[in-house]
């Protein structure tokens, strides 16, 4: 088995060239995993009657559901009846001309707010009860006290769990291939499927994940960076 | 005027406030003594609704409110009225010493932020600390955190008593003079 550069220049080519369907899979899972699970951190930690609890039962059992039995069982479940589900809210819609990314999409957010759902949580109860109390003793109220005290706190204590999440989710987001959905790893491949050129072919997908998780690292470390103006160095 | 009746408040079935009943007249300086674990703390955090007392009566500004089934509205109105200056001063950790003493003032009091800006400059003056103004608590000494803590209530409470004696500014007996300003 030897190393083909031409071959591998084909399938690093031939993988960018997929590089946005990634960042669909990546990006709205971040972005919907972070909204989400603040939502929930944030149901939990005020215990919200009703929302809290369904909260704390959805991170249970999905926290406790493979990435991949999730995808496949979502996609079944899709396949199966979804064209009933469409026929009964006149969505107009069938599972052949819905994009099956989505069912990743869903997926991943769905994984991304269970995890970073107890990042945030953690970070609520690294926060001293004592800016609750000065919060609340200058009358200022609930919804207040969370957005002007509490969440400006928390987030830089989030922020190195949340990376690791975030890098999570983008070395996750390979899994799709499961169900069949090309991204990064599967454009990759198309090239191999000719020349049986499988290492070039995985060496190139790596390289283009590596890239993408060391960019992404590299911004929120800066961003943590500037979260801790206010927080005591240790020296 | 301030007037307490009957607080009452127990812990677990264990009493810690009887009947605690004072009236306080406008201009009045009460301090309140007790060895360690009588219930100072707790007395003053029930007026102030950060503990919900099991009974008893408040009065302030002429308005009776009874402890144990204050509303939302009539907690965040009694404490936009008063002033609690905690025994680790508790400032904002994300906000400088000059946003801490803004915050009461522009979230809670709804005073315009400029209005709110230069009084609180002024009062960061009046404590010595005005190039103190955009340090954040973690690099400020325990003294100076007192000195932000409690300009950030005095001005709350000034509000409703007479203002005070600003002739004298210097940072010499500073903590003796707002209580005899206060006492006036």
């Amino acid at each position: 088995m030897g190393f083909d550069p031409q071959n591998f220049f084909d399938s690093l080519i031939s993988a960018a060239a997929y590089l946005p369907r990634t960042l669909e899979l990546t990006g709205i899972p971040i972005l919907l995993g972070i909204i989400l699970g603040l939502f929930i951190a944030v149901s939990r930690v005020y215990k919200i009657p009703l929302i809290g609890r369904f909260g704390a039962v959805f991170v249970v059992v999905y926290q406790g559901l493979p990435t991949v039995v999730a995808l496949l069982l979502f996609n079944l479940l899709f396949m199966v009846k979804f064209n009933d589900i469409s026929r009964f809210f006149h969505l107009g819609l069938t599972v052949s001309n819905v994009d099956v990314i989505w069912i990743g999409i869903i997926v991943l957010s769905l994984q991304g707010a269970a995890n970073m759902s107890e990042v945030f949580r953690g970070a609520f109860y690294a926060i001293d009860h004592g800016q609750y109390e000065a919060a609340a003793s200058v009358g200022l109220t609930t919804c207040q006290t969370l957005r002007r005290i509490i969440l400006p706190q928390m987030l830089p204590v989030a922020l190195p769990a949340l990376t690791n999440n975030i890098i999570g989710l983008i070395k996750n987001s390979s899994i799709v291939v499961a169900i069949g959905i090309t991204e990064v790893l599967g454009g990759a491949s198309i090239p191999a499927s000719k020349t049986y050129s499988f290492l070039e072919s995985y060496i190139a997908a790596a390289l283009i994940y590596w890239a993408l998780t060391a960019l992404v690292e590299y911004m929120l470390q800066r961003i943590e960076r500037r979260g801790h103006k206010y927080r005591r160095q240790l020296t | 005027m301030i007037e307490l009746k009957n607080v009452k408040k127990e812990f677990e079935g264990r009493p810690v406030l009887k009947d605690v009943s004072l009236q306080v007249d406008d201009g009045d300086v009460v301090v309140i003594l007790g060895p360690s674990g009588s219930g100072k703390t707790t007395f003053l955090r029930c007026i102030n609704f950060l503990e919900q007392a099991d009974g008893g009566e408040l009065t302030i500004a002429g308005k009776t409110i009874e402890l144990a089934k204050a509303s939302k509205r009539e907690i965040l109105e009694v404490r936009r009225k008063t002033a609690f200056v905690f025994q680790n001063y508790n400032l904002f950790q994300n906000k400088t010493a000059l946003e801490n003493i803004m915050e009461g003032l522009v979230i809670a009091q709804s005073i315009p932020k400029a209005a709110a800006r230069k009084k609180a400059l002024e009062v960061l003056e009046w404590v010595g600390l005005s190039d103190k103004e955009n340090s954040y608590p973690c690099q400020l000494s325990g003294g100076q955190q007192q000195r932000v803590a409690s300009p950030e209530q005095w001005l709350s409470i000034r509000r409703s008593f007479s203002s005070m004696n600003r002739r004298r500014r210097s940072t010499r007996n500073l903590w003796v003079r707002p209580w005899r300003s206060f006492a006036r």
